[in-house]
């Protein structure tokens, strides 16, 4: 058993290492919750329309930030000769709340062109935990 | 679980297992001074290492180099696709490690998570891993670790000599062969190798993963436009007389293979569609060349040796992707529309070393300059061009107390100068008028990044102690202090990289990262049972890693921005092995790890933290056969950093079975093995395509055949 002391002497050496580095300080580390009511998978907006945001976001601690952010999904081999591709990024501030419900109208402008396109909506909170959620909708001429 | 896999453990303790002849223990002051003044580059250093054979690497092989050293304790590999990993000791990887070929090291682009390490697999005769820093010796990008790559000796007599290696892996149909030719006559040695490897897309147990919430099918289980290529040649002069080595290294490593287009630029589901075309590269793919000329030489004098070695390298790395999957609505640029990003690095290297020793004492003293020059093009920013100068001057001592107590100590001081050009992005500009924002923003934000010019002073030290307390037991004890100057990425990186799917952001205030590291080392021998426990405990007063910064990006998919900062970080943990032979030629091998990792200013864990694992191996000789059954227990990684998802740990069951023909005085080696037996869906946490929740490869089947042979005059 001589041989072993070193072993023995290494492991308790080592323990409060790991001891030490492991204490739980209730550090936040959740991320916010997206519930996006609005639009669907799937959607059809006509030209001209406007997109209906709806969403409930929430966090254990506190809410930061949002952001929407909608561009196109068109079929990448032919929309080089597409300029004026409908693209929409914004953000804003919801700072301090727990809880809270969003409804938007977003306008789709008249010389959007028609097509497939992601909708995405990104949510942080106060200690920068992020959480997003995507959509494919599609826009139409209207008939 | 635990106790099915414990049931597992000990059934497959009555059945077969060996890895003897593979995982060589050694301490690199072993290595003889015969060896060290002709060959190797190696100083005495008191840190724990392992070296690993070409005949580890053919039994063990699995799809790459680093992926078959993952098998190692404190090793593990971050895998991209099927074809290429990038290696990582304790935790660390990226350009905290550094690999080492003929004195030189490698500069590539390590910095990015989708760039493999640019080297052939079967030229490698030895391959030694230090775990822990080796700063002293090679300077700033050693914080985490060094790989070594050591040439075989010549033989003491004329011949010509060579060996062929086939290969064949079922998961993503790959081929290979690597040719070796060569012949030595009197003090000249020639040798040329090429190695080839074609692999199709690869096989995956799903169908189906998410990419930006979305499902994203996988058709036939296999991830489309993964296949791709590597070609490798290597030229190797010798020269030697009684006191003067000589060698010249020329290599070129090309690699190509395509990336999976469901997860690159804005997701697409027709991007997806099963082809039917399993071989071929499409776009978006990657490709890097990689050059190298080293010139080493080595004067021996009575009780001294020169060590000089001059390298040049170049680094060309280019990532072709359809320019509209990233900007929409804009005029693509009229010559390589579709390069996406390219990075062509130059370097110069240059270490003298001077080394003097009587039988008890042995000091080194160097300097070590490198030289790079970074220049970018294609139409995304990533990294912008730079040059940076660095040069380092140290000096080791190795004291023989007595038989049973050697002592080693050095210091190292460092500079480097960095510039880095600004770069204005046109296409982004184009992009944000077409948004419709601020002038003021557009401007801002079109700066990618703006002039830097940094720089940094430090000092490394180290010091260590071997004891050996008597016939069985052995201990080592290093304790140094080691540091990391921040790589152009880190100061001006500023875009959204595809294999992080995020707006990563260099910070130009950086400090350099500095660590304290205390490694110890013990092991016990005796005839039948080896036991090495490597404990280590690292703090770093600066750690640099990207944290969230709360702002939004403003371009296309990207969440919120994150900045390299840095913080004070500790990594601690330990690598456990045994390796036990039984009376009748059975040996059982238990290699396990474990590391823990924490930020001090957040109290979270830092990102890629390895997952730990167990690996027990039971094995059989039976005359010149091998043959080996293995568990591999990895387990679940819940130590995760702000926004990284946790991965799920997974059992897996591997086997082999190596035989080492003769057949009319022809050596044939003949591998055969299955790794993944029960074809399990898992994670690896580190891996390139873990973001996206592509599993690693299914079961692998994998057959190798090596034919030495050589012809005496």
């Amino acid at each position: 058993m001589k041989t072993m002391k070193p072993f023995v002497l290494w492991v308790i050496i080592f323990i409060p290492f790991i001891l030490l580095s492991c204490k739980d300080d209730n550090v936040d580390n959740t991320k916010p919750t997206i519930n996006l009511i609005k639009p669907d998978q799937n959607q059809i907006f006509n030209i001209g329309d406007e997109i209906c945001l709806e969403a409930e976001l929430s966090d254990d601690i506190a809410l930061k930030s949002y952001k929407v952010d909608i561009h196109n999904n068109f079929d990448h081999h032919e929309h080089n000769k597409q300029s004026n591709a409908f693209n929409y990024n914004n953000n804003w501030d919801i700072s301090g709340n727990k809880n809270t419900s969003i409804h938007q109208h977003i306008d789709i402008p008249e010389d959007a062109t028609p097509g497939n396109y992601h909708f995405m909506i990104y949510c942080t909170d106060m200690s920068g935990n992020e959480t997003h959620v995507a959509r494919d909708i599609e826009i139409v001429n209207p008939l | 679980m635990k106790r099915i896999w414990f049931l597992f453990s000990i059934i497959y303790s009555c059945i077969v297992f060996a890895q003897h002849d593979s995982i060589a223990l050694r301490n690199l002051d072993e290595v003889s001074i015969v060896e060290d003044r002709g060959n190797s580059h190696i100083q005495k250093i008191i840190s724990p290492n392992i070296i690993v054979n070409d005949s580890f690497i053919i039994n063990r092989y699995d799809g790459n180099l680093f992926k078959t050293l993952n098998k190692i304790p404190g090793i593990s590999s971050m895998d991209i696709g099927s074809g290429f990993s990038k290696p990582n000791i304790r935790g660390m990887g990226f350009d905290r490690i550094v690999l080492v070929e003929n004195g030189i090291k490698h500069y590539g682009q390590e910095w990015g998570v989708d760039h493999g390490l640019e080297i052939d697999a079967f030229k490698i005769k030895n391959i030694n891993i230090v775990k822990g820093a080796y700063s002293l010796l090679y300077g700033s990008g050693a914080i985490g670790g060094v790989i070594i790559v050591e040439e075989s000796p010549p033989s003491q007599e004329n011949n010509i000599f060579g060996e062929f290696i086939s290969l064949f892996s079922s998961a993503n149909t790959k081929f290979g062969e690597s040719l070796q030719l060569g012949f030595q006559k009197d003090n000249f040695l020639v040798k040329i190798r090429y190695t080839q490897q074609n692999y199709s897309d690869y096989k995956i147990p799903t169908d189906s993963i998410i990419y930006l919430t979305r499902s994203i099918p996988i058709y036939n289980n296999r991830l489309k436009n993964t296949a791709g290529y590597e070609k490798d040649i290597d030229l190797y002069f010798r020269y030697s007389t009684k006191n003067w080595i000589s060698i010249m290294q020329i290599s070129n490593a090309k690699q190509k293979n395509g990336l999976f287009p469901g997860a690159h630029g804005i997701p697409s589901i027709n991007r997806v569609l099963d082809d039917g075309n399993y071989w071929g590269i499409d776009l978006p793919y990657n490709s890097v060349n990689h050059f190298k000329l080293l010139f080493s030489n080595t004067y021996l004098f009575e009780k001294q040796y020169i060590e000089w070695n001059l390298g040049f390298q170049n680094n060309l790395r280019e990532e072709f992707s359809p320019f509209n999957t990233h900007y929409i609505g804009i005029q693509p640029p009229e010559i390589n529309p579709n390069k996406e990003l390219g990075f062509d690095l130059n370097t110069i290297s240059n270490t003298l070393k001077m080394n003097y020793f009587n039988g008890i004492w042995k000091h080194v003293y160097g300097i070590d300059m490198n030289f790079k020059l970074n220049k970018t093009n294609g139409y995304s920013f990533l990294l912008p061009e730079y040059k940076e100068f660095s040069t380092g001057v140290f000096f080791i001592t190795n004291i023989d107390i007595s038989d049973r107590i050697n002592i080693n100590y050095g210091v190292r001081y460092d500079y480097c100068a960095i510039s880095i050009d600004s770069y204005f992005d046109n296409y982004l500009k184009e992009y944000l008028i077409l948004m419709a924002y601020k002038d003021s923003i557009v401007d801002y934000y079109s700066y990618r990044t703006k002039d830097v010019n940094k720089n940094y002073y430090n000092s490394s030290y180290s010091i260590g102690l071997d004891y050996k307390i008597n016939n069985k037991n052995r201990l080592k004890i290093n304790i140094g202090k080691s540091f990391r100057v921040p790589n152009a990425n880190e100061l001006a990186s500023n875009g959204v990289h595809h294999a992080s799917f995020r707006h990563e952001r260099g910070n130009n205030n950086l400090e350099p990262e500095k660590g304290w590291q205390i490694n110890l080392d013990y092991i016990y021998k005796n005839k039948s049972l080896e036991i090495n426990i490597s404990p280590f405990y690292y703090y770093f007063s600066n750690f640099i890693f990207l944290q969230p910064t709360g702002l939004w990006s403003l371009l296309p998919d990207a969440g919120q921005v994150y900045e390299y900062r840095g913080s004070q970080a500790i990594l601690i943990g330990t690598e456990l092995s045994l390796n036990y032979l039984f009376s009748n030629n059975f040996r059982l091998t238990l290699a396990s790890d474990y590391i823990f990792t924490h930020n001090l200013s957040d109290k979270l864990p830092l990102n890629f933290s390895p997952q730990s694992k167990i690996l027990l191996n039971l094995s059989k000789n039976i005359k010149r056969i091998h043959l080996y059954i293995e568990t591999e227990k990895i387990f679940s990684q819940y130590m995760v950093a702000r926004n990284e998802e946790s991965t799920k740990g997974a059992l897996l069951f591997n086997c082999g079975y190596s035989h080492y023909l003769k057949i009319k005085k022809q050596d044939i080696h003949i591998t055969l093995s299955i790794n993944n037996i029960l074809n399990k869906r898992y994670m690896n946490h580190m891996s390139f395509y873990r973001k996206i929740e592509i599993p690693e490869q299914g079961r692998n089947i994998q057959a190798i055949i090596k034919i030495p042979f050589n012809i005496n005059n």
